[in-house]
């Protein structure tokens, strides 16, 4: 009998032991679970955004190639139906190399074995990221661009490949925005044969021009701000740059502005901001840095080493003779057949008098003017020179250019309707009037000084510059673009990342 | 016989006393340790969670600032429009970008998405309009919940947005489980009942309080503690508004 008390005795620990390592065990194995999905679901963040970086670098690529007409690694494919590009990776790519920007026929296509990437060390999401990236027309024709320039289309898939056992979010919201079911699930491509999360980002590439107005003020010696101006852009083409006020389109508009009011000076030595704001970057060239920039918006960097063009006097052999003073009216000619006018000596619009510049009567817009004013043009006091909107005006002054009083009143708002070119060396460029200066001034010999309360608008080329009292510059990044000009380099017009899941109903 | 009869003598009551005292502490320290686990695993997992909610939210909102034509706000109310990009007509198929004299577009109609705070739910609402203007979908999804603010300001329309969300804190104040409010300063004892939580959120004009959780008692909020990691905040770049177009 004792022996059996001594039986019940050592069952009670066993059972006790059994329950304790059974709680043990409940406990471990919940822990276990919560590190899991705590684990996948950093695993399906991380993944998810690796794979937008490979997008993004496979739009970096197609831009670079757009840019450099390098297409090197990149095919030339067909499209499967119509103009519409594959959802899956061509497999096997097409063997026919791109030679050049694709037709509106065919489309280039950059593979994913081309643009990959494999981490060396083991990180919370994918050990390699792909990209697959296609480039084409997208029914988008040059008759369509206000330059007549070709547009494209970039989309680029990325894709972060994910190894080991197919792995699920517990959330069902992650999985409606990550669009992955689990993590070994492709929604872009259901047959292929790695797995993990993907992204596409499908990108409009809008061709911009080569011009000399790439920047609001070029400069081959120094600046010096002063006073309560400031330097910054707008786009007078571009409605959510610029505003409609008292009824004329494009004008500046502080509430809209941009921070492109770029300034590139070649020898900074006397080069001083005094801490004027500047919304946009400084690039500048020489041994010291530019004083006083605490205030610019953008980046300052060095050196800055672009070609500025001479400036000459016309070589035109025909044209109509104007006497020096102040000529009442020079009337434009239609763009095909442009008028041109010389000024020997000086050309003078001064207090109570108004030179017009008129169209030839018709009304025909982007009416064309040259005028070559060897001696100074000057205007002071309430003289005014009035330039009618439908006229697009080239000036060559030879000596000092004076814009003061009520100055020179371009009514189309359009900088790039107003062009004056100053030709001759140690001149001076004054620009002090009450009313705005809308245009361009290329006068890489001249010293120009903007001052008074009006602003400039446009932009401007000169030796040295000083802005004082009131006045403000703002640079129209309209002047950026010509339909006269070759393609500089393309710039993106659109963005958009295709979230969508077709097979679950999802798109926005 | 001998081994019998020397079991059978059974424990002397120092040998009990021991047995009792080292058991009880054994079982003790077991309890002790299963609800300290117990605890800690509830705290991992609504860490878990809200860290979840969080990465979502800032997500989904990047997402769509992103590739939003123009972005509007009011009242800590974030309006987005987006291109048309899906053919709705062919089963959400991309749109062909159709360009007219240097004007892009995609699609024809309008989409807006609407991210706003409305109780403890943060949800994000997607309008897809026809070009007659008839409103052909609407979805609304909680994309959050346990929210306690959401505020949102515009930097610079045409450039970037910042946002804040902060969410209530998760964990259970052993005596106190009523319900959770939150504001830009300290509570009015007025407020509520007792039992009842309080957080000073993200709107604090006195950003040194935000996270201080008050609870109700006796008619009076008293501080409990400043819980932090409860707001994520971001700045996203509108891609969209800032390209040449």
């Amino acid at each position: 009998m004792k022996n059996n008390d001594t039986s019940r005795q050592e069952g009670s620990v066993l059972l006790t032991t059994f329950l304790s390592i059974t709680i043990l065990t409940m406990i471990c194995a919940t822990s276990l679970y919560i590190a899991s999905q705590n684990a996948t679901g950093g695993a399906q963040t991380a993944s998810w955004q690796q794979s937008l970086t490979a997008a993004e670098s496979g739009v970096d690529l197609a831009i670079r190639a757009l840019n450099t007409n390098d297409w090197s690694n990149w095919r030339l494919s067909s499209y499967p139906s119509g103009t519409t590009l594959p959802t899956n990776e061509p497999s096997p790519s097409p063997t026919a190399t791109a030679a050049g920007i694709p037709d509106s026929s065919h489309y280039n296509l950059l593979p994913s074995s081309k643009c990959s990437m494999t981490m060396s060390a083991p990180s919370e999401g994918a050990l390699s990221t792909s990209a697959w990236v296609t480039v084409d027309t997208g029914g988008m024709s040059t008759a369509q661009d206000t330059n007549s320039k070709q547009w494209y289309r970039i989309r680029s898939t990325g894709q972060a490949s994910i190894t080991g056992p197919a792995r699920a979010s517990m959330n069902k919201l992650d999985n409606d925005l990550r669009n992955t079911i689990a993590l070994k699930f492709n929604r872009k491509n259901a047959n292929s044969s790695t797995m993990g999360p993907t992204r596409t980002i499908e990108v409009i590439m809008q061709p911009i021009v080569a011009s000399g107005w790439a920047r609001g003020i070029t400069l081959k010696d120094w600046v010096s701000m002063s006073g309560s101006g400031l330097v910054d852009s707008f786009d007078s083409s571009n409605p959510f740059k610029s505003s409609t006020i008292n009824g004329v389109l494009g004008q500046y508009d502080v509430t809209k502005r941009q921070s492109h009011g770029d300034i590139g000076i070649m020898d900074s030595a006397s080069a001083d901001l005094r801490s004027t704001y500047v919304y946009g970057s400084v690039a500048y060239s020489g041994t010291t840095a530019v004083k006083n920039t605490t205030n610019v918006q953008g980046t300052i960097s060095t050196p800055f080493t672009p070609t500025i063009s001479t400036v000459s006097a016309p070589t035109w052999s025909t044209f109509t003779t104007v006497a020096a003073g102040n000529p009442v009216t020079l009337a434009a000619g239609k763009k095909n057949s442009p008028a041109y006018y010389k000024v020997t000596g000086d050309l003078t619009v001064s207090g109570g008098q108004t030179l017009a510049i008129t169209d030839d009567g018709s009304g025909a817009t982007g009416q064309e003017i040259y005028v070559w004013v060897t001696g100074k043009l000057t205007t002071s006091g309430s003289g005014q020179i009035n330039q009618a909107s439908n006229v697009h005006i080239t000036w060559y002054v030879g000596g000092d250019i004076t814009v003061s009083g009520s100055s020179y009143n371009n009514q189309s708002n359009v900088a790039s309707n107003l062009t004056i070119n100053g030709y001759g060396t140690n001149n001076k460029f004054t620009d002090s009037g009450s009313a705005n200066f809308i245009g361009t001034v290329n006068a890489p010999g001249y010293d120009a000084t903007i001052s008074g309360s009006g602003s400039f608008m446009g932009a401007i080329i000169t030796d040295t510059l000083t802005i004082s009292g009131g006045a403000s510059f703002h640079y129209d990044e309209a002047l950026s673009t010509g339909a006269s000009s070759a393609v500089g380099n393309y710039a993106f017009a659109s963005w958009f990342e295709d979230n969508s899941d077709t097979a679950r109903l999802i798109a926005y | 016989m001998k081994l019998i009869r020397r079991m059978g003598h059974g424990f002397t009551l120092v040998e009990m006393m021991m047995a009792l005292g080292s058991g009880s502490v054994v079982l003790a320290s077991v309890v002790i340790a299963s609800v300290a686990l117990q605890r800690s695993f509830a705290a991992v997992e609504t860490y878990s969670i809200t860290e979840g909610d969080q990465l979502r939210v800032l997500d989904y909102i990047a997402l769509d600032c992103r590739r939003a034509l123009t972005a509007q706000v009011s009242s800590n109310t974030l309006t987005l429009t987006l291109p048309v990009y899906y053919n709705s007509a062919s089963n959400n198929v991309p749109n062909t970008p159709a360009l007219n004299n240097g004007i892009l577009a995609y699609g024809s109609g309008s989409v807006t998405v609407t991210y706003a705070q409305s109780g403890g739910n943060f949800n994000r609402q997607v309008v897809v309009k026809d070009s007659g203007g008839t409103t052909t979908s609407t979805k609304t999804t909680a994309i959050a919940t346990n929210v306690a603010s959401f505020t949102v300001t515009a930097i610079d329309l045409t450039s970037s947005l910042s946002c804040s969300i902060m969410f209530f804190p998760t964990f259970r104040y052993t005596s106190g489980n009523g319900t959770w409010r939150a504001g830009a300063t300290a509570p009015s004892d007025a407020l509520g009942s007792d039992g009842d939580l309080y957080v000073v959120d993200a709107t604090a004009t006195d950003t040194s309080t935000t996270g201080n959780v008050y609870r109700r008692s006796s008619g009076v909020y008293t501080l409990l503690q400043n819980v932090k990691a409860t707001s994520v905040y971001c700045n996203t770049f509108l891609r969209n508004a800032g390209a040449r177009q």
